[in-house]
């Protein structure tokens, strides 16, 4: 073999010798495990399962995210999501239609990559899809697989609407052309956007010039925010620019017990953050904000090999204190403000600071430095080498909420605990939390305060 | 239709997850079997990650992005599986070779035995993403949506993963004898 050989030639034909099929017994393996394993209710994986189980473990909230591009079924069948009002004629938005034209026609540049992403639209109605109650609007620009395409967070309703060709026929003008006929859109409908991007991209203004198609005219016009989620099976933003933005997800106010917001809850925490900082979760009951470097160091998937940032979760409850560190609320345990904060400074097992009282966003807060004290052996049955470890809080009202605790190989946490008051039995829980050392948590500390205290949760 | 498929697996559907197994099971094993190049553990590395995604299916906001994020989940089981390899105490003395010059279509058995390991030296991630590009034909993009890093990470670490093959290779012509067949 020598350096002048063509290595990627030689790689395609090498590799493409060799075994191609999956032996029966793999799949029958799989499917019987399949059989036996239960789906999770989210997707998200345990956060650090692998090194200390319930101590710190964001598990499953109480439904399923359901995404879908589809709408066309429930055009036809009327089968919108529950919470929302059924289907209604549609009427005619401000929309001019266009002739149609082949997508052959409409192509003359290709998507721009600044595009080429998911946007975040807010929350509004969407009539001409029959929802008159604001349903949360997102967009792919998927240069995969060539479309732009429409995906209502509420509506899990079938195939996919609006799937459009996207094309640039000059600066600053999107051209979309339908390119399969669907319950809202015939095929080759042309649609023209004027696009403007902020600086950097993080912000897209789509204004419609003109569409064929009305409904598409209606749901992709606006203003969007870029996700750009590690995580595919997130829609956080990913890194961001400095600036001020909203979660899309996280339901704050819902309280413990009751109907959590599944499909979105858009604007429910509003932060400004400094250029380098990345939003790396954003789940019905758990937002994450960390430093763009620390996002890009742990795996896609949610696993974290290492903790370093501010991590929200809404519905606060104490954590059952047991040998078996059972992932589960404490029955009758705090929900309320001074409960829990009195509950932390009684925790055996804890180095725990004076509680500050402090604002956050016009809500009544607490403070408390938290470390695992030096004597304290009592580990949990999945800590990695068992190292000790203290269970802290689980999501109130549920037994398949989120949990956190304290536990680190080495005890190298540390952790901030701030305690919100959104409403008398509703707590949001804010940890600032570093796994590597005591000096790189004061650092966190300082960059991630300013942070926590331009937390606003609007109504 | 595919989509409709995941749409239902997502929901519970065990019998369109397993249509969606049978219909990419042979790909998955595939791309495994090329990064790990060992049927006991690739075996094991495509039933964890099948699995999984069966496992978390219900978080995976959009449906059309299944096949990404299942080859996502495959690559980290492989890599977790790779790492578990046991480093191999025996020494394997491999004798001086006068390679002859071959044309680059054809590939000799001797070519074969520098690539395998050449190959076998590299990390399980360069090894990945080499499979992802030149055996499941995945363009940068697409990998790069694999693996959850930039388009322009994965040209970089491709062209690395490039070099650090070609230095295999031209270490292994050099050598006469290695020590520790190791992966």
């Amino acid at each position: 073999m020598t350096r002048e050989r063509d290595i990627e030639r030689v790689l395609d034909t090498w590799l493409a010798e060799g075994a191609m099929e999956m032996p029966d017994r793999l799949y029958v393996a799989v499917l019987d495990r399949v059989e036996r394993q239960p789906q999770r209710l989210s997707a998200r994986l345990q956060l650090r399962f692998s090194q200390m189980r319930p101590a710190i473990r964001i598990a499953a909230v109480a439904a399923v995210l359901l995404l879908t591009l589809g709408v066309g079924a429930a055009v036809v069948g009327g089968a919108f999501d529950s919470d929302a009002p059924g289907p209604t004629p549609a009427p005619s938005p401000a929309v001019s239609p266009s002739p149609a034209a082949s997508p052959s026609e409409s192509a003359s540049a290709d998507l721009p990559d600044e595009l080429a992403h998911i946007w975040i639209g807010g929350e509004r109605p969407a009539p001409a899809l029959g929802m008159t109650l604001p349903v949360l609007h997102t967009l792919t620009f998927d240069p995969e697989l060539g479309f732009a395409r429409y995906v209502g967070v509420q509506l899990d309703l079938g195939p996919s609407i609006m799937a459009s060709e996207p094309s640039v026929p000059s600066d600053g003008r999107l051209r979309l052309t339908i390119a399969g006929a669907d319950a809202t859109c015939q095929a080759g409908d042309v649609g023209d956007y004027d696009y403007r991007l902020s600086d950097g991209g993080m912000t897209m203004s789509l204004t419609l010039v003109s569409d064929a198609c009305q409904a598409r005219g209606e749901v992709f016009a606006g203003t969007f925010t870029r996700s750009s989620c590690k995580n595919p099976a997130d829609y956080c933003l990913g890194e961001v620019l400095a600036g001020s933005y909203v979660s899309t997800f996280l339901d704050a106010r819902t309280a413990p017990g009751g109907p959590v917001r599944n499909r979105g809850a858009y604007g429910q925490l509003r932060y400004t953050v400094p250029d380098g900082w990345a939003n790396s979760e954003d789940w019905p009951d758990s937002h994450a904000l960390e430093p763009a470097d620390v996002v890009a160091s742990n795996p896609a998937s949610g696993d974290r090999e290492t903790w370093h940032g501010i991590y929200v979760h809404s519905r606060t409850g104490a954590a059952i204190q047991d040998e078996e560190c059972t992932d589960a609320e404490q029955p009758g345990g705090p929900r309320t403000l001074d409960g829990l904060t009195a509950y932390l400074q009684g925790l055996p097992g804890l180095e725990a600071s004076d509680p500050v009282e402090l604002t956050i966003g016009g809500y009544r807060a607490t403070m408390t430095d938290i470390a695992i004290a030096a004597d304290w052996t009592q580990t949990c049955p999945d800590a990695v080498g068992g190292h000790p470890v203290v269970p802290l809080f689980h999501e109130a009202g549920t037994d398949q909420g989120w949990g956190w605790g304290i536990g680190w190989p080495g005890n190298t946490e540390r952790q901030r605990v701030i305690l919100v008051e959104i409403a008398p039995e509703n707590v949001l829980h804010i940890g600032l939390d570093d796994t590597s050392s005591p000096s790189r948590f004061d650092e966190l500390v300082e960059a991630a305060m300013p942070i926590v205290e331009s937390f606003e949760f609007p109504d | 239709m595919d989509r409709d498929l995941v749409v239902a697996a997502r929901g519970g559907d065990r019998e369109a997850y397993a249509d969606l197994v049978r219909t990419r099971g042979d790909r998955l094993f595939g791309i495994a079997q090329r990064i790990l190049r060992d049927v006991d553990r690739t075996e094991d590395a495509v039933q964890d990650a099948l699995v999984i995604a069966w496992r978390d299916l219900p978080g995976l906001r959009d449906p059309d992005r299944f096949d990404a994020w299942l080859h996502r989940l495959l690559v980290r089981s492989c890599i977790t599986e790779a790492k578990r390899e046991r480093r191999l105490a025996a020494n394997v003395r491999i004798l001086p070779m006068d390679i002859p010059a071959a044309t680059d279509d054809f590939l000799s058995v001797a070519d074969r035995d520098q690539l395998d390991r050449g190959f076998r030296r590299l990390p399980p991630e360069q090894r990945a993403l080499l499979v992802l590009r030149h055996f499941a034909g995945l363009e940068p993009t697409e990998i790069a949506e694999v693996l959850g890093v930039p388009a322009g990470t994965v040209r970089s670490r491709l062209h690395h993963a490039h070099r650090a093959m070609r230095a295999a290779l031209d270490a292994d012509a050099r050598s006469t004898t290695i020590t520790g067949a190791t992966a």
